[in-house]
């Protein structure tokens, strides 16, 4: 079970990292372990795109998004990637 | 005056109930190439444990001084509150209400921009949630409502020149239900749903090329293993699809696989490495795309045997995709039973430097006061400032 884990997940990495192409336009996201939900990177995002989520944790609306990047700015935990 | 009342009764009802009480002000100074502004903010959070409902209250007060065209110039009012109830020992609800009211006589100047890049000033944002949360067997299954209303006004009259008609205000609702099942100690599925509908005031802007709805959904799996390489594993993989008029054709078939390994090296040093890919499939061109994928590396040392309160905290956070890296220490060392010190420095490459350090001194176990000073770099245009320094004074109390 761990070996067959193991190999999976070095496929997924490899597949992910090598047989994917790059979009033109950034994706930011938020890592929610990270996340204090502080809501700095509310305050601070020009299309009042992040708000909380279930869990209290602020996730991007990628409807709205810009991929400015000024909550990459403002986050104190670098929890957006 | 009202502040102040609303204040006084909390504590007053701390002093009766099981409450934590906390409250910090803060004066903070910046400065860009040809902009000196000062700005303050105080804030205050009062949270009461009555039996099996949890109170928390929290009000923010910001202020700045005018200058920059961005939001680091305003003056807000945020007030937080979040009710918790224990209705069975697997149940639970959950109520919150945030109210953001922004003081448009003061300052002009925070501001968002709206559907067709036009600066709007937000007056008012109301944020009100109910959740549930329910366990039962090998199922959890998480519900909730959420809705939230913002009410703007436009600050500059440019719809004259445009000839476009103004919203006064704009609400989303969205509803969410996500479901768990354990199927062995180490693995569980999960399947979630999440529906967004927007709604502006004015009807121009509830046209297709400006609907905001969205509709996500999906599932996935999720593995975790306390003795997995001698260190403690888990392991997420999700697919969610997602769709709305906004999204690109490489958007709507997301795969997420996030992994995450602990290690305890020795009793005083422990470790962990998480790795969050983000990739998608375009069903019309039949292409896989890279969107956004992060590897955090974080190490604690404990600097001392007997107290675990004396750590060192080191670690790099590195986006891959967005070309973004962080690199942070923190060092936390009590020099007797009254004081304690901490530093931190984060460093952004190409973003910032921000170094905090703080003294806590500790009356007794339900009483502490801290100062703390933040001074913070920048080195992009991404923040209106190229220098900001906020000094902090606070107070923590605890009433049982």
């Amino acid at each position: 079970m761990k070996n067959i884990m193991v190999l999976l997940l070095l496929f997924l990495l490899l597949f992910s990292l090598f047989a994917c192409k790059k979009p033109t336009d950034k994706e930011y996201n938020v890592d929610k372990s990270s996340c204090n939900s502080c809501g700095e990177c509310i305050s601070v995002c020009p299309k009042d795109a992040i708000e909380y989520n279930l869990e209290g944790k602020a996730v991007i609306d990628q409807s709205k998004c810009v991929s400015c990047g000024e909550c990459i700015a403002a986050c104190p935990q670098g929890a957006i990637y | 005056m009202k502040k102040l009342i609303i204040i006084s009764l909390f504590i007053f009802s701390s002093l009766c109930l099981n409450a934590y009480y906390w409250n910090q002000t803060r004066i903070s100074f910046y400065k860009s190439h040809d902009t000196e502004v000062y700005g303050g903010e105080n804030n205050f959070m009062s949270e009461l444990i009555i039996d099996k409902l949890n109170f928390r209250f929290q009000m923010n007060s910001l202020v700045s001084e005018e200058g920059f065209d961005d939001p680091n110039s305003y003056v807000t009012n945020e007030i937080r509150s979040l009710s918790t109830y224990q209705l069975a020992e697997n149940s639970k609800f959950i109520l919150g209400y945030n109210l953001d009211y922004y003081d448009y006589d003061k300052t002009q100047s925070s501001f968002i921009y709206d559907w067709i890049n036009q600066p709007v000033q937000p007056l008012v944002k109301n944020y009100l949630y109910l959740i549930s949360k329910n366990e039962w067997d090998n199922f959890t299954l998480l519900a909730g409502l959420r809705g939230r209303a913002t009410g703007i006004d436009y600050k500059f009259d440019i719809s004259d020149a445009i000839n476009t008609a103004q919203a006064e205000h704009y609400d989303e609702f969205y509803k969410d239900l996500a479901l768990a099942y354990k199927l062995t100690n180490n693995v569980a599925i999960y399947a979630t749903f999440e529906n967004k509908t927007f709604y502006s005031s004015n009807a121009d802007f509830n046209d297709p090329g400006r609907d905001y709805d969205y509709t996500h959904y999906g599932g996935g799996v999720n593995f975790t293993s306390k003795n997995f390489l001698g260190g403690k594993f888990s392991e997420d993989f999700q697919y969610l699809r997602k769709d709305s008029k906004q999204y690109a054709d490489y958007q709507r078939h997301n795969f997420i696989n996030k992994l995450r390994y602990n290690y305890i090296m020795t009793p005083a040093l422990s470790s962990f490495v998480s790795y969050i890919s983000k990739f998608s499939y375009d069903d019309k061109e039949k292409e896989f795309y890279r969107l956004a994928n992060m590897v955090r590396v974080q190490a604690r040392y404990n600097l001392l045997n007997y107290n675990y309160q004396a750590f060192l905290i080191a670690g790099t956070s590195l986006s891959l995709e967005n070309l973004n890296r962080i690199y942070f220490a923190y060092v936390n060392y009590p020099i007797n039973k009254s004081f304690a010190i901490s530093l931190e420095d984060r460093y952004s490459h190409n973003v910032y430097n921000t170094i905090i350090a703080s003294l806590d001194y500790r009356l007794n176990s339900n009483f502490m006061f801290y100062i703390e000073n933040s001074n913070s770099q920048s080195f992009s245009n991404i923040n209106i400032y190229d220098f900001k320094n906020t000094l902090t004074i606070g107070t923590r109390m605890l009433f049982r």
